[in-house]
């Protein structure tokens, strides 16, 4: 099956700790990327969906990302807005890692 | 048989349990609302900030969704106050004569804004700022006014005046202690937080009084008398001295009443069936074992929670670590836990942010004030709610230096 997805090179993959996001700009926009503990690779919008905040400067626990701000938490794999005052959810992107690189689908 | 649930107080908090039950209780669960507003129950934190801009409408800060999904599960009495109730006939009776009968009851009538005593103080262009309706008063002041006075040094007379400068008003902040935010934040952050008003064009009166607002022979606003023997002259005033619980219902139906209307951790007040929720309430928190009664947004969002988890038939236990934010120009202020529970101080300045840990007298963490960009802060302050929650007694010198704790 061929690839039909539009692949972008962001990180390295050293970029990112465990347990960790980093923040990638990229064409006018930011998006948050994430690495578990079990070394999964996910991607969100950068923005917090509530008031203007780089969610990836915010607390990550497991698998969900804090916003710096105001406290509202996402579900990194998902983008699903858990507590108040977010509720609506974050978008998430494709994620893949080739040759010590990670690769978002951002269209 | 239906179960008969009556809210009193259409705030944030009273808003929210009648959302969550709305969208979870079955169709034998009767919810009804009384709030004294004529206004669906709406968010507070954007009143002294994108409303007074002229940026937010009352849409903007609703806290239903708009599809009608509350309102059409919810008996709404807007504009309606709850005179009193009876707590052994279980009825609540409003303002026009009507008599509700509830299986249960809850409590969420937030908190009265204070007003000044003192002489001129119900003249002419002197607002409080408490409801969407003062916002919008005030916003609409905002165009016309050139001098405004705002009496108190709290967090929303300081909104109201970076609100004011972004809106080209000469401002003057008149203080009575000795510095900004004296009951909340200790000094060091209350005197960086008084540089950036000041840096942006806030002049403050520190210890000084209004001690009476005079008007012109027409009765429009003209100067304020302050204790310090100067006058200021203003053409619009708004005063934010602070807000106290909203009690009186409580107390005249016989609860429990001290600082706030009395309650366990799970919101149950003295009296069956009666829950309360929100700013009025003083409540047992297992964290720091003690009561605690908090007037912030998030407490009301917990409570609201916690009573409509209940109301569900779910157990449910207040024992989230409060926490507090207010953005000032591009910073943000932060505070986690109950900073008034700690006796000892240990500072952390990363940058141009401070980090204030508060440690009780066995060097337990009770709570972290924190000012600077949320870039910098948000993090330590996620890890300071872990912290508390733990009940943990962090390395003072990892505090300092600004490194992990957990």
């Amino acid at each position: 099956m061929s690839d039909t997805k539009n692949w972008i090179k962001a990180l390295d993959t050293t970029k990112v700790a465990r347990g960790d996001v980093a923040r990638w700009d990229h064409d006018g926009r930011s998006y948050a990327i994430f690495r578990t503990d079990s070394d999964a690779f996910y991607a969100t919008d950068d923005i917090c969906t509530h008031e203007y905040a780089h969610i990836s400067d915010g607390y990550v626990e497991g698998t969900t990302i804090e916003c710096p701000r105001h406290a509202g938490c996402f579900d990194f794999r998902t983008g699903q807005a858990l507590n108040p005052p977010v509720c609506v959810n974050l978008r998430t992107f494709p994620v893949k890692v080739e040759d010590g690189a990670i690769y978002i689908d951002i269209a | 048989m239906s179960e008969r649930i009556v809210i009193i107080g259409a705030g944030q908090s009273g808003g929210r349990v009648a959302q969550i039950l709305a969208s979870n209780a079955d169709t034998n669960m009767s919810i009804t609302l009384i709030g004294s507003e004529p206004h669906r129950p709406y968010n507070r934190p954007p009143l002294s900030k994108g409303v007074l801009l002229g940026k937010s409408g009352l849409d903007d800060c609703l806290v239903w969704p708009q599809d009608g999904s509350v309102e059409s599960r919810v008996m709404f009495h807007a504009g309606r106050r709850a005179k009193s109730f009876d707590a052994r006939q279980q009825s609540v009776e409003l303002d026009n004569g009507t008599v509700l009968e509830y299986d249960k009851l809850v409590l969420a009538t937030g908190s009265r804004v204070r007003h000044l005593s003192v002489p001129g103080a119900g003249a002419e262009g002197v607002y409080t700022l408490r409801t969407f309706d003062d916002a919008e008063r005030i916003a609409r002041q905002f165009r016309t006014g050139k001098r405004l006075l705002v009496v108190g040094g709290g967090f929303v007379g300081l909104e109201i005046a970076a609100a004011a400068r972004a809106r080209g008003l000469e401002t003057v902040v008149v203080e009575a202690t000795h510095r900004l935010l004296s009951r909340i934040v200790p000094e060091e952050v209350g005197a960086a937080l008084a540089r950036y008003h000041e840096e942006a064009g806030v002049s403050f009166r520190v210890g000084s009084m209004v001690e009476e607002l005079v008007t012109t022979s027409s009765r429009k606003p003209n100067a304020a008398v302050l204790s310090n023997g100067e006058t200021l002259p203003y053409d619009l005033a708004v005063v934010g001295v602070g807000v106290t619980a909203d009690t009186a219902l409580a107390k005249a139906a016989g609860l429990d009443v001290q600082v706030g209307i009395r309650a366990d951790s799970s919101l149950r007040t003295s009296a069956p069936n009666v829950f309360a929720c929100g700013d009025a309430v003083s409540f047992w928190h297992p964290v720091f074992e003690r009561h605690v009664r908090v007037e912030a947004w998030h407490n009301a969002e917990d409570h609201a929670r916690v009573v409509a988890d209940q109301l569900l038939g779910r157990p449910a236990v207040c024992n989230t670590v409060p926490f507090f934010w207010s953005d000032q120009y591009d910073r943000s202020m932060q505070i986690v836990g109950i900073p008034h529970f700690g006796s000892e101080l240990v500072s952390c300045t990363l940058n141009d942010a401070k980090i204030l840990y508060h440690l009780d007298a066995y060097g337990v963490l009770v709570a972290a004030t924190a000012l600077g960009h949320d870039r910098v802060i948000g993090r330590k302050i996620s890890e300071a709610r872990r912290l508390i929650m733990r009940k943990v007694k962090p390395d003072p010198h990892l505090m300092k230096q600004g490194r992990s704790l957990l």
